[in-house]
Order: structure tokens, then sequence, then C-alpha cells
């Protein structure tokens, strides 16, 4: 085991991964930026580096900084986390060319795994099942028609380096063809610096399930159960749970192998996660894999009791991976909701703010993983999620029960969270029921709920309001200091109550 | 509401919708029909209250607004900007509304923090409702941002370039 690392990341990961370190007795070093100096990372960790400007093209990006750092504090590993440099290979070799481990994988399997058009060759040739569509991408969009007919509309164009829905293009006849090939063209080279886009087929109302994977240096490669990310909003997961409502243990063990198929194809090593798209017949499809660790990793680790964070760790400094895939339990049922700062009944823009009043919930099966605490400001910088809350309980129902007990729980005040969509989640009848797609956000997600409640909330706010004045009013005809304080009541008499109260 | 003291009695405005408000000599709350039991103590947060109504909990978060007698709510997780006004000043409210003075309807507000991209009016051109003023990127995306009624651009409050909070003031119409 090291007896050092670096964890190049913030907020609630960087947590996570210094947390695995210091209970696996290695030295956890932070980094951060000007804006972070304050942060629970670096509060948490045993050595702190500060290493740039808020901006993060100039610190959490910027590698040669981080690896200075590393050799600064005479750390012999370097964790990603996720997002920031997690899947840049050239990061990854910098690492290893600096004399450091990589906690992560090689960099030539993060590269594979990059470009979509060879991931998808690669896994057609190790015989991981691949959406229909075309080999590589179109050169020529005049030879689109011929090759959407062959594949069978709908077809879906998507920018080969893409992700996050950029680029992407439902086409359902050959009329709109050529126009959303040029579209895709323009988009995926405006966003990605390439313009090579490639045709699908379009896949409708799929489920999006993906399998945690595991590989050491002894030639083990293991799978630790799917996790269920169907639930999303502007492509991006916000519900997510381990198992899957509708795997059954053959669908476990068919996908499994897949996906263990697929992270061999690529000489996988240490955690990756490979995405399947799962149509209305329950067969599945190789979407992408994700070379590093994910958000969503704790339900799998609250269902199969594996610390992956540890097991990171410990695969990176040369170990073997203690358990075989027929040894593999899960118990139980997990489900995260994540936390963002954004509106949910304004379309999930982001809000930024400072957290004025943090109070996660706790009891039993509740599992909070954060980044943030009480006074801290989220801000246009960085990633707006501010927590993940997990619940473990024996069955599903029971899990969703106390999600929306403990959602119920979770005050936050500052900024404006997707906690009221989390709860209206748990409460839906379709995710209860386990019948949902991608498409739950846009089909089920009914912004009537949410304002009646916003409603009933106006009212209280209106009788907190009245009473606050009347407070500030009546203590200040009581006070000879203040005796006009009523004509000019707000932020001028609220100091002053404020100092009387702190006077008692 | 003939027996509470006229200086216990406010009008609550919130998001257009107007309620009453008055507390009763005996301690309790009468929100328009409803009277309610009331009990409120500080949390160590200042500025959050633990509220009993009618025994039912609730924390809320109070904080004064921008000018005096606003107050800015969080109740359940969502926030309220509220105007608080005691018997006599709504009165006055309602006759200068009435009288036309004080609508200040053409000042537009960030909803979202953002990047101010172009600017494509100059102070003192007229505006149509509906016609675009500036462009805001916010999450990646370019905004329009438009002017809410007819009118006259009385002054830009921003510049191009210039990075925008939620809620900071954009530019003012007075309507012609």
């Amino acid at each position: 085991m090291f007896a050092k690392v670096l964890i190049a990341n913030r907020g609630e990961i960087a947590v996570r991964v210094i947390r695995a370190c210091r209970e696996a007795g290695v030295r956890a070093v932070a980094v951060y930026s000007d804006v972070d100096r304050r942060a629970l990372h670096v509060q948490l960790a045993d050595e702190a580096v500060h290493i740039g400007p808020a901006v993060a093209s100039e610190s959490y990006l910027n590698g040669r900084r981080i690896i200075e750092a590393a050799k600064q504090t005479g750390a012999e590993a370097i964790h990603p986390g996720y997002g920031f440099l997690s899947e840049n290979a050239d990061f990854a070799e910098l690492v290893e060319s600096s004399g450091l481990t990589w906690i992560g994988p090689p960099p030539v399997a993060i590269r594979a795994m990059g470009s979509k058009t060879e991931a998808r060759r690669l896994m057609k040739d190790a015989g991981v099942p691949v959406v229909p569509g075309t080999e590589g991408g179109i050169d020529d969009p005049a030879d689109a028609p011929a090759l959407a007919d062959e594949i069978g509309y709908p077809v879906l164009i998507k920018a080969a380096m893409g992700g996050g829905g950029k680029g992407m293009r439902v086409v359902r006849d050959q009329k709109q063809l050529a126009a959303a090939v040029e579209a895709a063209k323009r988009e995926s080279l405006n966003a990605f610096g390439s313009e090579i886009v490639y045709l699908e087929k379009f896949i409708e109302r799929p489920r999006h399930i993906e399998f945690q994977v595991f590989a050491d240096d002894h030639g083990n490669t293991v799978h630790l159960g799917e996790r269920e990310c169907s639930i999303q909003r502007r492509h991006q997961k916000v519900v997510e749970e381990c198992p899957s409502a509708i795997v059954t243990p053959e669908m476990r063990a068919q996908m499994g192998e897949s996906a263990v198929r697929a992270a061999e194809a690529v000489g996988y090593r240490n955690a990756g996660t490979v995405e399947f798209l799962v149509d209305q017949d329950r067969s599945h499809y190789f979407l992408e894999m994700n070379t590093r660790l994910q958000v969503e990793h704790p339900v799998t680790e609250m269902v199969t009791g594996v610390d992956l964070v540890e097991l990171q760790l410990h695969v990176a400094s040369g170990g073997a991976i203690p358990f075989r895939q027929d040894e593999l339990a899960m118990r139980g049922h997990a489900i995260e909701v994540r936390i963002y700062s954004e509106d949910s009944l304004n379309g999930f823009v982001p809000d930024t703010g400072t957290l004025r009043y943090l109070r996660p919930p706790y009891g039993y099966g509740i599992r909070e993983d954060s980044g943030v605490q009480q006074g801290d400001a989220i801000t246009i910088h960085y990633d707006p999620m501010i927590s993940k809350l997990i619940a473990w309980a024996p069955d599903r129902e029971t899990a969703i029960r106390r999600m929306d007990r403990a959602l119920s729980e979770y005050r936050v005040t500052g900024v404006r969270t997707t906690i009221p969509f989390g709860r209206f989640v748990m409460n839906n009848g379709a995710f209860q029921r386990g019948d949902f797609d991608t498409s739950f956000v846009e089909r089920e997600f009914d912004l009537g709920l949410l304002e009646e409640s916003e409603q009933a909330w106006r009212r209280i706010a209106a009788l907190a309001a009245a009473w606050r004045r009347h407070t500030e009013t009546s203590e200040s005809r009581r006070s000879d200091e203040h005796p006009l304080v009523e004509s000019v009541a707000g932020s001028g008499s609220w100091k002053a109550t404020g100092r009387r109260q702190a006077l008692r | 509401m003939t027996d509470t003291n006229q200086k216990d009695r406010y009008r609550v405005e919130v998001d257009g919708v107007t309620c009453t408000v008055a507390f009763l000599p005996d301690g309790r709350v009468q929100v328009d029909d409803t009277v309610l039991s009331l009990d409120v103590v500080e949390d160590t947060t200042p500025g959050h209250f633990s509220f009993l109504i009618d025994r039912e909990s609730r924390l809320l978060a109070i904080e004064p607004g921008d000018e005096p007698n606003r107050y800015r709510v969080n109740a359940g997780g969502y926030d309220f900007e509220l105007h608080v006004l005691s018997e006599r000043e709504s009165f006055l409210h309602d006759y200068l509304r009435a009288a036309g003075v004080g609508k200040k309807e053409g000042r537009v507000k960030a909803t979202m923090p953002g990047l101010i991209r172009k600017i494509l009016v100059k102070p003192g051109d007229s505006v149509e409702a509906g016609q675009g003023v500036l462009i805001m990127e916010a999450m990646k995306m370019e905004n329009e941002i438009r002017s809410p009624i007819p009118g006259r651009v009385l002054n830009l409050e921003v510049d191009e370039g210039e990075a925008v909070e939620k809620g900071a003031g954009l530019f003012e119409v007075e309507t012609s």
C-alpha cells in the first residue's frame, strides 16, 4: 500500500477519497484553488497544497502544477476522482512518466474508450453487443441515406468525440437526414473540435443500466453488479439505484459477462463502468465505458459491501482483487439522490449562493457523501452538486420510503436544490413500480405538483414574514433607543434587534 | 378582525398574491380567515426560526430584503420574496398605485448567474414589449433578455463582458 496519495480533485469526491486513504493508513494530500482554502476536503486531508486561482483550467485542470504538488509533498500516487483530469489520457501518461502511480486505468484504455467509433469497433470485435450502426464516421453526407436505410429508421446521429447529448440528433425519415447530418457536424466541430459523426439505430425509450467492473494486475477482471441510472435530466443522472428493478439474475450474468469482456478488450485496470442501453425487449447494447470512479459508486458499495475506493488503492498498489466473481453477493437495495444547487421548478437552472443553513438527514440506513459545510459558497466555478444522499434498506420499497423520509428532513437555505424533485421521484407511481426509462423526467415530471406544494408553503412564508416584522416593531416600540424604527423597519432595525438579542 | 389592534395587522404580498395576517391579543395568529396557535424560537443559526403553527413543526429562514419591509423567506425548500405592509401603509400603497406612482415593473433582473455577451440597445432607445435588450450567456447557452413592457430604455445597469449574479439588476424600461 502507498504511504501518501495526492487527490487531484475537490468537493465530495475528494472528501470520499481522503476518507478511504486515512482508513487505509495512507496520508492524504489535498489540492485547492484560491476559493477552496476553507473547503471541507482541505480540512480533512493530512496535508494541503495551493495550486492556483478559482478558474479550473488554472488549478484543478492544471496537470503540471498538480504533479509538482505531488513531488513537493512526496506523494507516490495520484487519485483523480471523477471529472476534471480523470479521463485525460495525456495527464495519466504525464503522471506515469513522472514516476508516480496513476490510480486508474492505463492511458491506452482511456484513449480507446474516449473515441466512440473506436470503442464501438473494439467492442464489436470482442463480441460485446453494440447498437446497430455505421462502422466509422460518415465521410460523405451523400452516403448517409443508404446507410440509414440499412440500419432502419429512426436513426440517431452522434458525434464520435462527443458526450452529454451535444451533436446528437434523432432522424425519423429520410427527408430530414441531410440537414440533420450537416447540423450535427457543425455542432460537433464547435463543441469537440471534430466533425466526425456516425449513425446508430435510435433505441426508443431505453433504460440506462451500467455495470461496475474492476481489473487487477494479476489477470482478474470482475463485475460488481449493475446500477440503474435511467432517471436523468438534461442527459445527466439524478437518481441511481442498485440493483435495477428489471434485472434478473440471468440478465445480470449476461450483461456482467459483456461488461467484463468490454474491459478485457482494452486491457483495463482498476475501477471502470460499462454503460448499456436496455431496450423494451430487455436486450442490452454497449453505450460507452467511463474509465474512472463514478459519482454513483456508493449504491454499489452499500449493496455489495465492497469499498470501491479502498479497492482502487489496493489494486493500484499491486494488490489482487480479494474475491472471485462467484463470491460476489448483493444484499438489499440502495438508492442515491444527487442534491444539486438547481431550481427544480425552473428547468433545473443552476443556482449560486451561500449555504446559510445546512442540516443533512441521518438515521438508520442513511449515508451522506458531501463536500460542503454550512457557510460555504456555491459558485459558478465548479459543479453545482452539493452532496449525494444514499439510502439502504433490505428491499426496494423500504429504500424508497427511507429516502423520502431522509429528503423530507434535509434542510438547505441559501440556494435552491433538487430536494423537491427527489421527493417527487420517490412518490411517483411509475418510479415505485419500477416502470420507467430515460424519458422519465419529460413524461412524468409534473411541475404542477411541485407548484401545489410551493403554494402551501407560501402561506406559511407570509405568516413568517409578518411575524418577523411584528416582533421587530413591537421590540422597537419597547426600546427607547429606536423610537421611530417602525417607519424604517428592514435591514436597519434587523441589526438593532439582533444586537439586543445578543445582549440578553 | 374587529377586536385586533390595527398595529397588529399586516398585509403580505407575495408572488402577486395578497394575504392578511393579524396577531391576536391571546398570542394566536389569524391568516386570512384561519386562526392558528403560534410558538416561535430562534435557531442557533441566525435568521433561522423553529415555528410551531398549530403544533406543526416548521423550520423557516427569514432575512431582510433589499428594501424596507421586504423579506426573503425560505420555507420547505422554496424561496419567497414578501412585502409586509402595515394597515396604514397598505392604504397608502393602494392610493399611490391607483395614482400610477411608484411603478417599477420595467426593471429586469437576472434570473440566473451569467455573463453579458452583447447589449442590443442604447439608453434612451424605444423598445417594444418582447424586444431583445441584451444577450446573456448562462449554462453555456445564449439567452436573449427582452423588455417586459413597451417604453424607453431608462438605463443599462451592466456592460458587455460583465459577469452577473442571480438577482442583479440588468436594465430598466420606463413606460412611455
